[in-house]
């Protein structure tokens, strides 16, 4: 297992190196001089020449990367082009933010979404099973940045019930974290249903009416456990559109997590916070993806992790 | 007579038997809210298509400050925003980025995963390893943030937009085409092709693509609702397709200080984009039920 | 005769199904996969139900358990009495009873009919929770390691799960968990059709010793009219969700009269003591389910056709144990 764990870690960093290696080239393609951005454009051609040469920007782009990397290495993620500020802990200030909106979201996504979708299967082609379908359905389609901006409309300017913005209480939290649990919840109740109903229908579910099982059992014994495969793989993939949410959500309700930090960066081309984001990201969803394969592998006895 | 009665049987079970295609389409067609999903689709296609023929594109553009904040009525059906431009214009016409930006996007996605899927699932080995290392990688960060990091780089613009987002939906469109064909590769008709000395190339575009096409189509369906959506939020968050260009999630943006006190301009587009989304996926469903007739029931 | 077999309490008929009419209302179609099924069956008989793939085998031993495909499966006429329990009106608390405890069955398929996420231990295990719930945990283990030891696979592995096992051990799991209860009916449906031959051997040679120790009544479902010979008392023999034919081993296998349609089965099977060049196929497809001929449902295959055939179902013939469902043998009757 430990392992295990190790390896996977270790496979980690190639893909990060990869993609923020690929990243790192188009975004120092881009048209557009970061001198001039850092400095504005009435700097001397003199003042921007040091600036290059201090910023690494004359040297060959895989030199540059390395450099980087090099830095990222020893907990310098750089400074911000736009406004100067230290990279690594403007993260560290925003990252609780962001945590807390996404685990909060996918909590209410994955408490809701899963027993509803289970409800769903059991109950298949009653009342329930299409209205929650339904909400499904208008879940998964509804843009998330409108369904959290008419709910802030409706709860926050009209009805007063709630805080708009900020993040001065957990109560600033509730309804940014449910319009952002809107599409997770949706296709985790589909995805649960589906599973279930496809467990329903196989023969072990047969063989255990065949001995005398009643329904609850049935359900409880042996879809149950069956039926939670295909869904812990689907929280996983959660995870990460969770983090592509969460931007929008951020951006609706104003909070200084990592989502806003990097909407301005991309308007600014603020290429070592992007740089920094990316990092970040790409880890984090690394050490889900493995924290998934490894409670898959806790309820499948089929799969091995192999060290 | 015994003979008749043979023969009587033999045609009838010829004439019974469909198509794969066929099949799917008799099935698709039993289902209702995919028969919706279509029609509502088809509707709104037409209705982008035809827009110069009932709404002249100046009405998009002008100003008519007097009427600011009509809500809907005849003259203008979906109302004027805070400049006093036609909203209905503005959606109709900006239906035509997101919809067929949409559609863009999949289409161009969709073939290059089917290259890339398709040479990697029928070679295998070191030139498999190779793609599916890279789609690896750009699947590491989600596809919302990675096509912001590609708008970081290229900058703003329908162009830009549309390499960003297909960048980001190409690898996992290859992912879907390599699992189906292999799934397929070791099956007998592909090894009774290769045995006729049918060439990898043709072995591929007749056997392969056709016969593992089903998952990839409905994947690529219900990304198109997905793609929908992205476009939309990247223009509301202001790193889209910029103004004047009107889109769905920019006019939203632009609209966003009013909605409290004009709620249609609010309602009108947001709907619009969850609209053409729903019918999308009613269509993506509808299929893969068709495709996949085990899921159903 | 009919007296004898009251008298003696072993040979009482267990299990009746009469007229059972069985379909499935899929989107595309109506299938009609029982059609007038009758059968009966007496205490500690062995039974071999003979027909192609399609033919409502599988169907009749589901409806037994009440276990058709909810909302698709549907009985449309008829009765399943088992041991004066109408099985179609039997409570769900019955049903629940019946099932895994005094009747059970045995799969086609061991592959699929095993739990992949439970250990086959507690897959057997299980079927005592769920009927002998006095029954202490201890002895239930110790009931489990002795089934396990009957069927041949040692009890230390009852802690692995059903991918570990070969498709020959998951059908003697599967076998153990349907014996393990001491049902008084097994309905075994192709027990092996999906294994290699020399594994069928073995598995038959288990059932086989298993039934004497048990002496519980059987139904084999099977289109091997080999296996039926060896194994079974009684045969019936099942052509689109009919019984065409049915009697003693002896009486069918005697061929001095068969129905048109086992007449065929027997010449499909290639005979070693005599030089054919081909053999003998019946003519035709398996009667379309949801298209059946008016009239007798063999007869668009059958070499004896007449005009009445294609018109009128002929009625089962019985002559002492051996009945017949063809028009051929009216006259005969009527001699």
């Amino acid at each position: 297992m430990f392992k295990y764990i190790c390896k996977r870690l270790l496979q980690l960093i190639p893909v990060v190196l990869g993609i923020t290696f690929i990243i790192f080239v188009v975004l120092s393609l881009a048209p557009g001089d970061p001198a001039v951005t850092i400095l504005g454009p009435d700097a001397t051609e003199a003042a921007l020449q040091a600036k290059r040469a201090e910023m690494g920007l004359d040297q060959p782009i895989i030199i540059q990367y390395i450099q980087y990397i090099w830095n990222v290495l020893h907990g310098d993620f750089g400074t911000s082009w736009l406004s100067s500020y230290e990279v690594l802990p403007e993260f560290l200030h925003r990252i609780p933010y962001t945590i807390l909106l996404g685990s909060l979201a996918m909590s209410i996504a994955v408490i809701v979404g899963i027993p509803m979708g289970i409800i769903a299967a059991i109950r298949q082609n009653h009342a329930i099973d299409y209205a929650s379908l339904a909400m499904a359905l208008i879940l998964f389609s509804l843009p998330s940045f409108w369904f959290a901006m008419m709910c802030q409309i409706l709860f926050c300017l009209t009805l007063n019930w709630l805080p708009a913005s900020g993040v001065g209480s957990l109560r600033h939290f509730i309804l940014p974290a449910i319009t952002l649990s809107a599409n997770i919840l949706a296709s985790q109740l589909r995805m649960t249903r589906t599973s279930m109903l496809d467990v329903i229908k196989q023969d072990y579910i047969r063989t255990a009416r065949a001995k005398g099982a009643d329904e609850r059992r049935v359900v409880m014994h042996h879809v149950l456990r069956n039926g939670m495969l295909p869904v812990v793989t689907q929280v996983g993939i959660s995870f990460a559109s969770c983090m592509g949410g969460s931007v929008i959500t951020e951006a609706v309700f104003s909070i200084p997590g990592i989502g806003s930090l990097l909407i301005n960066a991309v308007k600014g081309r603020d290429i070592p916070v992007v740089m920094g984001t990316l990092i970040f990201v790409a880890v984090f969803v690394g050490i889900i993806n493995l924290i998934v394969d490894i409670i898959y592998a806790l309820i499948d006895p089929r799969v091995k992790l192999e060290g | 007579m015994m003979n008749t009665a043979k023969e009587k049987k033999a045609p009838e079970r010829i004439k019974t038997g469909r198509s794969l295609w066929g099949m799917v389409w008799f099935r698709f067609r039993k289902n209702k809210l995919a028969m919706v999903g279509l029609f509502m689709l088809l509707f709104m296609m037409l209705a982008i298509l035809a827009a110069p023929l009932y709404v002249p594109y100046d009405s998009v553009v002008k100003m008519n400050i007097v009427d600011k904040f009509t809500k809907p009525c005849l003259e203008y059906w979906f109302g004027t925003d805070q400049f006093g431009r036609d909203l209905f214009a503005r959606v109709v016409y900006g239906g035509r980025i997101s919809l067929f930006m949409g559609l863009a996007v999949v289409a161009i996605s969709f073939v290059a995963g089917c290259i890339l899927g398709g040479i990697a699932g029928y070679f295998g080995g070191r030139v498999d390893n190779v793609i599916m290392r890279i789609v690896d990688m750009f699947m590491a960060i989600p596809a919302m943030l990675l096509s912001m990091a590609v708008v970081a780089a290229l900058g703003t613009g329908v162009d830009k937009l549309l390499i960003a987002l297909s960048i980001s939906q190409i690898p996992r469109f290859t992912r879907v085409v390599r699992s189906s064909i292999m799934t397929l590769r070791n099956q007998e008709f592909i090894e009774a092709a290769k045995c006729c000395g049918t060439s990898s190339a043709r072995i591929i575009m007749k056997h392969l693509l056709p016969n593992g096409m089903g998952p990839v189509i409905v994947s690529a369906t219900l990304t198109l609702g997905q793609v929908i959506l992205s476009i939309a939020s990247l223009g509301f968050l202001g790193i889209g397709v910029s103004s004047p260009t009107p889109e769905w999630g920019t006019i939203l943006s632009e609209n966003k200080a009013h909605i409290r006190y004009y709620p249609y301009l609010g309602l009108i587009p947001g709907i619009c984009i969850a609209l053409a989304v729903m019918a999308v996926n009613f269509i993506g469903d509808g299929l893969r039920d068709a495709l996949d007739p085990r899921t159903k029931n | 005769m009919g007296k004898e077999l009251n008298s003696n309490s072993d040979n009482k008929t267990v299990l009746e199904i009469k007229d059972l009419h069985v379909q499935y209302n899929t989107d595309e179609a109506v299938v009609h996969a029982l059609n007038g099924f009758s059968l009966e069956l007496k205490r500690g008989e062995k039974l071999g139900l003979v027909g192609e793939t399609g033919a409502g085998k599988t169907t009749m031993a589901l409806s037994v358990l009440r276990l058709l495909p909810s909302k698709v499966g549907e009985v449309t006429r008829g009765s399943i009495v088992y041991d004066g329990i109408d099985i179609l009106k039997a409570s769900h608390k019955e049903m629940l009873n019946l099932r895994g405890h005094r009747i059970s069955m045995i799969f086609q398929d061991p592959m699929t009919s095993l739990n992949p996420v439970i250990t086959v231990g507690n897959q057997i295990l299980e079927v005592l929770k769920l009927h002998f719930p006095e029954m202490s945990a201890k002895e239930m283990e110790h009931q489990v390691d002795e089934i396990m030891l009957m069927v041949g696979i040692p009890p230390a592995r009852k802690h692995e799960y059903p991918h570990q096992f070969s498709g020959g051990m998951k059908q003697r799991i599967v076998i153990a968990m349907a014996l393990v209860a001491e049902p008084e009916l097994l309905l075994a449906d192709e027990p092996t059709t999906a294994l290699d031959v020399t594994i069928q051997a073995q598995i038959l040679e288990l059932m086989s010793r298993l039934k004497e120790k048990f002496n519980s009544a059987m139904i084999l479902v099977t289109h091997d009219l080999g296996v039926v010979a060896e194994f079974c008392d009684t045969v019936a023999i099942v052509y689109a969700g009919e019984v065409v034919e049915l009697g003693t081993v002896e009486d069918i296998y005697a061929r001095k009269e068969n129905h048109p349609y086992t007449t065929g089965l027997f010449q499909c099977i290639p005979d070693l003591t005599t030089t054919v060049d081909r053999l003998d196929p019946i003519p035709g497809f398996v009667a379309d389910p949801t298209d059946l001929p008016e009239g007798c449902s063999f007869a668009p295959r059958c070499p004896h056709c007449t005009e009445r055939c294609l018109k009128e179902n002929p009625e089962m013939h019985m002559n002492g144990s051996h009945g017949i469902k063809c028009h051929l043998f009216d006259e005969k009757e009527g001699k």
